[in-house]
C-alpha cells in the first residue's frame, strides 16, 4: 500500500514534469528562441557531423567540448527535423529536466523532508524560466545538472545507508558528468575528497584507500578516456586544454582584449558569480537556500554523515568562482562586469542545490512555512509575469547570441540549388552552417581532412563559395586562403556582420570539383 | 497618578516638544501664499510627495474637485499625471482626503500648510503609543514598550517624515492597528474596524494592501474552522469595512482618469513640466533588454540591488540610518526561534518581508530624493516592537546594554539631523551627476547645518538670532536622548 503510494507519487510528479517540459519546448520552438544560443547550434552541428558530411565519423566529436551530449544526439540527429528543430539536442535536456526534478524530490525525501517541503523544492527548480528555457535547447546544462544531482544523491545515500551499491551509482553518474562539462571534474575531486575523509575518520586508512580507489576507478573513467581520445585523435592528451580551439585559447584572446577582469581577482570573481546566481535563481530562493543549508548542517536530527555529504552540493559554487579567478572561465554580468551578458547561465548550476536546501528550510520553518511560500510565490509571480530570464537575454542580445540570419539566408537562397562546396571554418562559423539549412556535406571545414587541406591551398578547385571574416587571421579560412593565388579568382558578393561571402567567378567553374572524390578517409 | 501613567505622559509631552521643535517652516509660513511657491531644500514643500498631495487637498477645498489647476499641477510636478487634458496627483488620494479637515482648521487661522501637515504630526504621536501597545502585547513592560515606540519615531527617519505630508505614518498607523486588532477577539466591531483601517491604508498607498496581506489573510483565516465544520460569518464585516473605500477609490478614478478601474499610477507621469526627475541614474546607464513579458513595475531582477540599497548602503540602508533596528532584528529572530503559537511575531516577520520585497523589486528603491529608507518606515515600526521585547530579557547584560545605547545614540543623531534640516537627499548616482555634485549621505544634512541653516520653524522664528543652527541641533538632540536615561 505504502509502496504504491510512493510509486504513484513519483508517477504523478514525473508526468507533471514531462508535461511542463514538453510545453516549454513547444513555447521556445514556436517563438524561435530555442536555438538563440550560438553554442546550441554548434552542439547540434557537432552531432550532425558524426553521421553526415564529407568525412563523417566519431572523430568529428572533436575536442572543443566534452563528448557525451553529442554522442547522445547521434541516434536522432540524422533526421533533418530533429537537427534543425534542435530537438535532437533538447530531448536529452528535457529528460534531464524531468530526472533532476525527481531527484530533488527524492533527495529531500531521503533527508526526511515532508511532502510540502519536497514539493516546494521541486517547485523552486521547475518554476524558473532560466531552467525551463535551457531544458528546451540543445545546451549541456540540464544534462550536467541531472548527472551531478544524481551523483550527489547516491553519495548522500551511501553516507546514510553505507551501501556500496550507492557509491558505485554515485561514481557512475559523476563519471557521466565528467564527460559533459568540466564542472563534473571538480565534483569528482570534491566527492573523492569527501569520501576519503569520511572513510578515513570512520574506518581507518586502509578502508579509506580502498573505498576512494573504488570510487575513482569508475568515476575517473570518463576523464581517462578523454585524455586517451585527445592523444589518439590529436596526438596530444592535453589538446582539449591548450589546443587552438580550447577555452584556454579563447580566454587568452579575451585577456589580451582586457575583458577577463575576474582573473586573479577573487572578490570580483565572487561578486560576478554571486550576481549570476541571484539573477538565475530570482534571489529569494537562493537566500532561503542559504538559510536552509545552515539549518541543515546544524540539524542534529540528521546524522553527521548525511550533513557532511551535502557539501558536495556546493561543488558548482566553488568550481565557478575558482574558474573565474584562475581565468579558465568568462562570465559577463551586465552592469557588474562587462557591458553585456555572457555565459550568465553558469549561475544556474546551483539550482538543484538551491531547491534542496530551500525545500529543507520550508520543512523546518514550521510556523513560518506559509510566509516563506508566500514570499516565494510573490517573487515567482513577478518573475513569470515579466518573463525574467537572464539566460534568454544572453541568448538574444548578449555575447552568447550570434544573429547570422543574413549570411545564412544568402547561402540558402543562392547555394541551395547549385552545385559546389562551401569553404568555411566551423570553429568560427558553425552557426552559419546550421542556419543555412544546407546539408553538412556541402561544407568543407576543419573536420573534412583532405578536402580542407586541399581547399586551403587551391580554393578555386574546391570551393565555389568561401565564407570568412576578411582581414581576420583568427578565422582559419582567411588566414590561409587569403595567401593563395586562387583567392584572386573570387568576387566578394556579400558583406555581413559576422562574415563575408566570396563566390568563384563563373569562368573558373568548369575546373571546379563539385562532387566528393576522396572516398572514405581515415 | 501612578508611575506608568506619568511615564506615558512624559513620553507624550517629550514627543510633542520634539516634533514641535522640528516643524518645518520659516517666517514666510505665516503669509498665506508664499509657501505655495517655495519648494527649496528644507522647506515644507521640498519634496513633490508632499506638494502633490497638498495641492489635491487644496483643490478639494477650493474647487471641490479632484482635478488640479495648471498652476497646482506645475507645483506638484513631477508627481502629477495628465489624462485628456486633466491634471491630477500621481499618488493615491487617501492622505489628501484625510488632510482636508486639518487644511480647513489651518485655513481658519491663516495657516493652511501648517494645519494640513499636522495630520502626520498627530499620526506620528499616535504611532508611538501603538508601537508601545503592541510591544506590551508581546510581553514587554510598559516602560520598555514606551521606549520602543519613542525610538521608532525619534531613532529613525520616521521623525523627518512626520514633518511632511506623505503616506508613511498612515501606513504605520494601519499596520500596527491591524496587528493589534488581530490579537483581539473576532467581534463584528473589530472586523468592521479592521476593514475600515485596511480600506484607509489602501487609499493611502498602493503597496499597503500587499504589506498588510499577511495580517488580512490571518485575520480572515481565524473565521474558518474547517476541522470543526464551523464558520464565523462576522468576517463579512471586514469586507463591509473595506467596501466604502473601494467605492471612493473607483469614484475618484472615474473623475480623474475617466475609468473606475484606471488609476493615476497607470497613467504615468506627465511630461509637460519636465524638470530634473528622480529617475535612478543606474537605469539610464544600463539599458534593459525588452523582454516579451508584461513589464510590471516590480521586477525580480531588481531584488539584489534593492536589498543592497535598502539594507546596507549609505544611500538608503536601513541599518546604516537606524542601527537600532539591529536590536529589533535580533529580538525578532529570537522570538521566532521559540516557535511559539503567538501569531504576531510571524505576522510581523511576513509584513516586514513583504515591505522589503516590494520596494527592493521596485525600480526606484531610493524613493527619489529622500532621507534614509522612507519606504521601510512601516518595517521600522514593526521591528521597533522587538526592541523592548529583547531589551527586557537581555538588558541587564552590560555588553548588550552598551551596544544598545550606542545604536540608539547613532540612530537618534541621524534622525535629529534629518528632522532639523532636510529629507531631500539624492541617490548616489544622481548626486554625482549634478552639475555641482552634492553628498548623497547625511553629510548633506551636516553641510546644511554647517551653513547655519535649519528647516525648523521654531528655530527660524525664535532662535535664529540667538544661536547657530548647530547649537539648536545639539539642544534638540540632547533632549531626544533624555529618554535613554534610566
Amino acid at each position: 500500500m505504502f509502496k504504491n503510494y510512493k510509486t504513484n507519487s513519483y508517477l504523478i510528479l514525473g508526468s507533471v514534469l514531462v508535461v511542463i517540459s514538453v510545453i516549454s519546448f513547444l513555447v521556445y520552438y514556436f517563438n524561435q528562441l530555442g536555438l538563440a544560443y550560438n553554442d546550441a547550434r554548434s552542439h547540434l552541428d557537432i552531432g550532425r557531423r558524426v553521421v553526415e558530411g564529407l568525412k563523417p565519423g566519431l572523430a568529428q566529436l572533436g575536442s572543443v567540448w566534452l563528448p557525451l551530449t553529442h554522442l547522445l544526439m547521434v541516434p536522432t540527429i540524422w533526421n533533418d527535423f530533429m537537427w534543425h528543430s534542435g530537438l535532437a539536442g533538447a530531448l536529452q535536456s528535457m529528460i534531464a529536466f524531468v530526472a533532476t526534478g525527481m531527484l530533488v524530490f527524492r533527495f529531500l525525501e531521503k533527508i526526511n523532508v515532508g511532502l510540502l517541503g519536497r514539493l516546494v523544492g521541486v517547485g523552486i527548480f521547475v518554476a524558473n524560466i532560466n531552467v525551463l528555457y535551457l531544458q528546451s535547447t540543445a545546451m549541456t546544462e540540464l544534462l550536467l545538472l541531472a548527472t551531478m544531482t544524481a551523483g550527489c544523491y547516491y553519495l548522500m545515500s551511501w553516507y546514510r545507508d553505507d551501501k556500496l551499491v550507492d557509491l558505485i551509482k554515485s561514481s557512475f553518474f559523476i563519471m557521466l558528468s565528467t564527460v559533459i562539462r568540466y564542472d563534473g571534474w571538480f565534483l569528482l575531486v570534491t566527492a573523492s575528497g569527501l569520501i576519503a575523509l569520511y572513510a578515513f575518520k570512520k574506518k581507518g586508512y586502509v578502508t579509506a584507500e580502498g573505498t576512494t580507489l573504488m570510487f575513482l576507478t569508475l568515476g575517473s573513467l570518463g576523464v581517462a578516456l578523454w585524455f586517451l581520445w585527445n592523444q589518439l585523435i590529436f596526438k596530444d592528451p592535453l589538446y582539449f586544454a591548450f589546443g587552438p580551439f580550447s577555452a584556454h585559447a579563447q580566454q587568452t584572446q579575451l585577456e589580451a582584449a582586457g575583458v577577463l577582469a575576474t582573473k586573479g581577482n577573487i572578490p570580483l570573481s565572487i561578486k560576478v558569480y554571486f550576481y549570476a546566481l541571484m539573477y538565475n535563481s530570482y534571489t529569494i530562493p537562493a537566500l532561503m537556500a542559504a538559510v536552509g543549508a545552515v539549518i541543515l548542517w546544524f540539524d542534529k536530527k540528521l546524522s553527521p554523515a548525511v550533513r557532511w555529504s551535502t557539501l558536495a552540493l556546493l561543488a558548482p559554487l566553488v568550481f565557478n568562482i575558482l574558474a573565474l579567478y584562475l581565468g579558465h572561465s568568462v562570465l559577463f554580468v551586465q552592469g557588474i562586469a562587462g557591458d553585456t551578458w555572457f555565459n550568465i547561465r553558469y549561475g544556474m548550476m546551483l539550482m538543484p542545490s538551491i531547491a534542496i536546501f530551500a525545500g529543507y528550510l520550508i520543512d523546518k520553518a514550521k510556523y513560518l512555512r506559509w510566509t516563506l511560500i508566500g514570499l516565494l510565490c510573490f517573487v515567482l509571480f513577478f518573475a513569470f509575469a515579466n518573463q525574467d530570464a537572464v539566460t534568454i537575454d544572453d541568448a538574444r542580445v548578449g555575447s552568447s547570441q550570434k544573429n547570422v540570419t543574413e549570411v545564412a539566408g544568402w547561402l540558402e537562397a543562392n547555394a541551395k540549388n547549385k552545385e559546389g562546396f562551401i569553404l568555411i571554418s566551423a570553429a568560427s562559423h558553425d552557426a552559419i552552417i546550421f542556419s543555412s539549412k544546407l546539408p553538412m556535406k556541402r561544407f568543407i571545414h576543419e573536420g573534412t581532412g583532405l578536402y580542407w587541406e586541399s581547399a586551403l591551398q587551391i580554393p578555386d578547385r574546391w570551393a565555389r563559395w568561401i565564407i570568412m571574416r576578411t582581414y581576420d587571421d583568427n578565422d582559419l579560412t582567411w588566414k590561409f586562403v587569403s595567401k593563395t593565388k586562387g583567392f584572386a579568382l573570387y568576387d566578394k558578393v556579400g558583406s555581413y556582420p559576422f562574415a563575408d561571402i566570396y563566390q568563384l567567378k563563373p569562368e573558373y567553374l568548369p575546373d571546379l570539383n563539385t562532387k566528393p572524390v576522396f572516398g572514405k578517409q581515415k | 497618578m501612578n508611575h506608568l501613567k506619568r511615564l506615558s505622559l512624559l513620553t507624550f509631552i517629550l514627543s510633542l516638544i520634539l516634533l514641535f521643535a522640528s516643524i518645518k517652516g520659516d517666517a514666510n509660513s505665516f503669509s498665506r501664499n508664499s509657501s505655495f511657491t517655495d519648494a527649496s531644500t528644507g522647506s515644507p514643500f521640498e519634496s513633490s510627495s508632499s506638494s502633490s498631495r497638498y495641492v489635491l487637498t487644496q483643490a478639494l477645498f477650493k474647487s471641490r474637485s479632484f482635478l488640479l489647476t495648471r498652476d497646482q499641477a506645475k507645483f506638484a510636478s513631477p508627481d502629477v499625471a495628465e489624462h485628456n487634458g486633466k491634471y491630477f496627483t500621481l499618488f493615491m488620494p487617501g492622505i489628501s482626503f484625510m488632510g482636508l479637515p486639518f487644511y480647513i482648521l489651518g485655513s481658519i487661522v491663516g495657516l493652511p500648510q501648517l494645519g494640513t501637515f499636522s495630520l502626520n504630526f498627530w499620526l506620528a504621536i499616535i504611532n508611538v503609543f501603538l508601537v508601545a501597545a503592541l510591544a506590551k502585547r508581546l510581553g514587554a513592560s510598559w516602560s520598555w514598550s514606551l521606549l520602543g515606540g519613542f525610538l521608532f519615531l525619534f531613532g529613525s527617519n520616521a521623525w523627518a517624515y512626520a514633518l511632511t505630508y506623505s503616506q508613511h505614518h498612515l501606513a504605520v498607523f494601519a499596520t500596527i492597528s491591524l496587528l493589534l486588532i488581530s490579537t483581539h477577539s473576532l467581534t463584528v466591531k473589530n472586523n468592521l474596524l479592521f476593514g475600515i483601517i485596511f480600506g484607509i491604508a489602501l487609499l493611502a498607498d498602493f503597496p499597503n494592501p500587499i504589506i498588510l496581506s499577511p495580517i488580512a489573510v490571518y485575520q480572515l483565516s481565524r473565521h474558518f474552522h474547517f476541522h470543526r465544520n464551523k464558520i464565523n460569518w462576522s468576517w463579512l464585516f471586514m469586507g463591509a469595512g473595506v467596501l466604502p473605500f473601494l467605492v471612493i477609490f473607483a469614484y475618484y478614478n472615474l473623475k480623474t482618469t475617466g475609468s473606475p478601474l484606471l488609476s493615476a499610477q497607470f497613467v504615468g507621469r506627465s511630461k509637460e513640466f519636465n524638470v530634473a526627475t528622480s529617475v535612478p541614474a543606474e537605469t539610464k546607464s544600463v539599458p534593459e533588454v525588452r523582454s516579451p513579458g508584461l513589464h510590471l513595475p516590480l521586477k525580480s531582477r531588481s531584488l539584489i540591488r534593492g536589498f543592497s540599497i535598502l539594507i546596507f548602503s549609505d544611500e538608503r540602508g536601513w541599518i546604516y540610518y537606524s542601527p537600532m533596528v539591529l536590536v529589533g532584528i535580533i529580538g525578532l529572530v529570537l522570538t521566532l526561534k521559540k516557535n511559539s503559537s503567538n501569531p504576531v511575531p510571524n505576522l510581523i516577520f511576513a509584513a516586514i518581508c513583504f515591505n522589503l520585497l516590494i520596494y527592493a523589486m521596485f525600480g526606484d528603491p531610493w524613493g527619489g530624493w529622500s532621507f534614509g529608507p522612507r519606504y521601510l518606515i512601516p518595517a521600522t515600526a514593526m521591528i521597533s516592537v522587538f526592541i523592548p521585547v529583547f531589551m527586557q530579557k537581555y538588558g541587564k547584560n552590560v555588553l548588550v546594554m552598551s551596544g544598545f545605547l550606542v545604536a540608539c545614540v547613532l540612530s537618534i543623531r541621524l534622525a535629529t539631523l534629518a528632522a532639523l534640516t532636510t529629507a531631500h537627499v539624492p541617490p548616489k548616482q544622481e548626486a554625482e551627476a549634478l552639475p555641482v555634485p552634492i553628498p548623497h549621505t547625511p553629510k548633506l544634512n551636516s553641510n546644511f547645518l554647517a551653513a547655519n541653516k535649519s528647516s525648523s520653524l521654531i528655530y527660524n522664528l525664535s532662535f535664529k538670532n540667538q544661536m547657530p543652527a548647530n547649537t539648536y541641533y545639539k539642544l534638540v538632540f540632547a533632549l531626544a536622548l533624555i529618554t535613554l536615561l534610566p
